[in-house]
């Protein structure tokens, strides 16, 4: 067993909690999109305040994310996987925040109240516009199948790292241990 | 709020009227529906039949302004007591429906609605029905009963017409599901099936670039044609 350098305990549980809402917000958007049936509106007013609290959750990781640092990458990790790990990285910090202002921004520009819970309201953060509101209602499907793609590739480089390079890259996300450094 | 001028809607369900729609639709060679699909459609489905009768018989006045307005879907009004009610509501006219439409031309509706504006406001009744346990609330096909209680909730007037073009109805979408505190929607399945089929629509017409109104804010100003 090597000694690991391990995420900081907020950053594991923000990961892990968020990974949960991301996956299960882009099943009930996927589903919400193609019914019309009675579902339709649970789905949606489950939709919206996950949306919401995951926008602020991204807000605290993000947060973070700058005031501690990350673990290192092993060193013996190609230049180009670094790349690869930073760059997705970066991607997926963008969607987090990005899916769930499209959406609050989509409803602005349509003019639909933007309900957060039962008549919990949230203000409109864009002007009334009809083609924002079309632009805005393409790009967060368009968003939120990338985000849906770059997760599959961030899991496949997780079991990469777990089940082939074993080099603790996985365990420094996985583990259940709540110091940052020690053996697993 | 949106309202609807035939007595009831002509499908239970989004599938039924998905159904409805594709036994329905025109037939290339002659432009109207296929009878050879139709008929069969309308006897395995006795609802939309008996729907579809309803809203060829009724009664067509003279223009919008006698006209009446259903909501066709059922709501549910929470009362003082904190007991929701199933309601129906309708916009009843305060002019007497006149007999059938005597204008010519493609517009005429409008341009008739625009003349009358001119003249004097227009005023309807806002009508809630309650329905009883026995009536459905599911079923936009079916009517309640006549005998049912009926509260005057107000009057709205009309002074003026708008156009489309820079009117303050352009680029917003009705949405049955949007609802003020005090009222939520019925199990109608027809209601989440507005809401999300007007969401779609709405996105495809405002990516769209719209042609000028036929009615020009000049005819509006006018009161008629220029």
């Amino acid at each position: 067993m090597n000694a690991v350098i391990r995420f900081s305990a907020l950053a594991r549980l923000l990961h892990w909690l968020m990974a949960a809402m991301i996956l299960a917000m882009l099943f009930v958007g996927v589903f919400m999109a193609a019914t019309e049936g009675a579902a339709y509106d649970t789905l949606l007013s489950l939709h919206r305040p996950t949306g919401i609290t995951i926008l602020a959750l991204a807000v605290i990781r993000l947060g973070n994310r700058f005031l501690v640092a990350p673990p290192p990458l092993p060193g013996t990790l190609p230049a180009i996987q670094r790349m690869a790990a930073k760059g997705s990285h970066i991607l997926l910090y963008a969607l987090m925040v990005a899916m769930p202002l499209t959406g609050w921004a989509m409803l602005s520009a349509g003019a639909y109240p933007v309900v957060f819970w039962g008549s919990v309201h949230l203000p409109p953060i864009l002007p009334h516009s009809p083609a924002l509101f079309a632009l805005l209602r393409h790009m967060h499907t368009w968003l939120g199948l990338t985000l849906f793609g770059v997760i599959v590739v961030h899991l496949g480089a997780a079991l990469l790292h777990a089940l082939v390079l074993r080099d603790g890259v996985f365990r420094a996300m996985a583990s259940l241990r709540p110091g940052r450094c020690g053996r697993d | 709020m949106g309202l609807n001028d035939i007595p009831v809607f002509i499908a239970r369900t989004p599938q039924e009227f998905h159904d409805l729609l594709l036994a329905t639709r025109p037939d290339p060679a002659t432009g109207r529906p296929d009878p050879a699909r139709v008929g069969p459609f309308m006897s395995t489905h006795p609802e939309v039949a008996g729907a579809v009768a309803l809203v060829s018989g009724r009664t067509i006045t003279s223009g919008f302004a006698d006209d009446t307005y259903l909501s066709l879907d059922t709501f549910r009004l929470l009362g003082m007591n904190g007991v929701s009610a199933p309601v129906r509501w309708a916009m009843v006219p305060v002019t007497p429906p006149r007999a059938a439409p005597s204008g010519t031309g493609p517009d005429y509706l409008f341009e008739d609605l625009i003349a009358a504006l001119h003249q004097a406001p227009l005023q309807w009744r806002l009508v809630i029905t309650t329905g009883e346990p026995s009536d459905p609330t599911s079923d936009p096909t079916r009517a309640w009963p006549a005998s049912r209680r009926r509260i005057d909730a107000g009057t709205l007037t009309l002074d003026r017409a708008e156009s489309e073009d820079n009117g303050p109805c352009t680029g917003i979408t009705y949405d049955p599901t949007v609802l003020p505190a005090g009222i939520t929607a019925s199990d109608d399945p027809i209601l989440p099936a507005r809401s999300a089929a007007y969401m779609r629509s709405f996105t495809l017409r405002s990516g769209e670039r719209k042609p000028a109104s036929a009615i020009t804010p000049a005819m509006v100003a006018t009161g008629g044609p220029s």
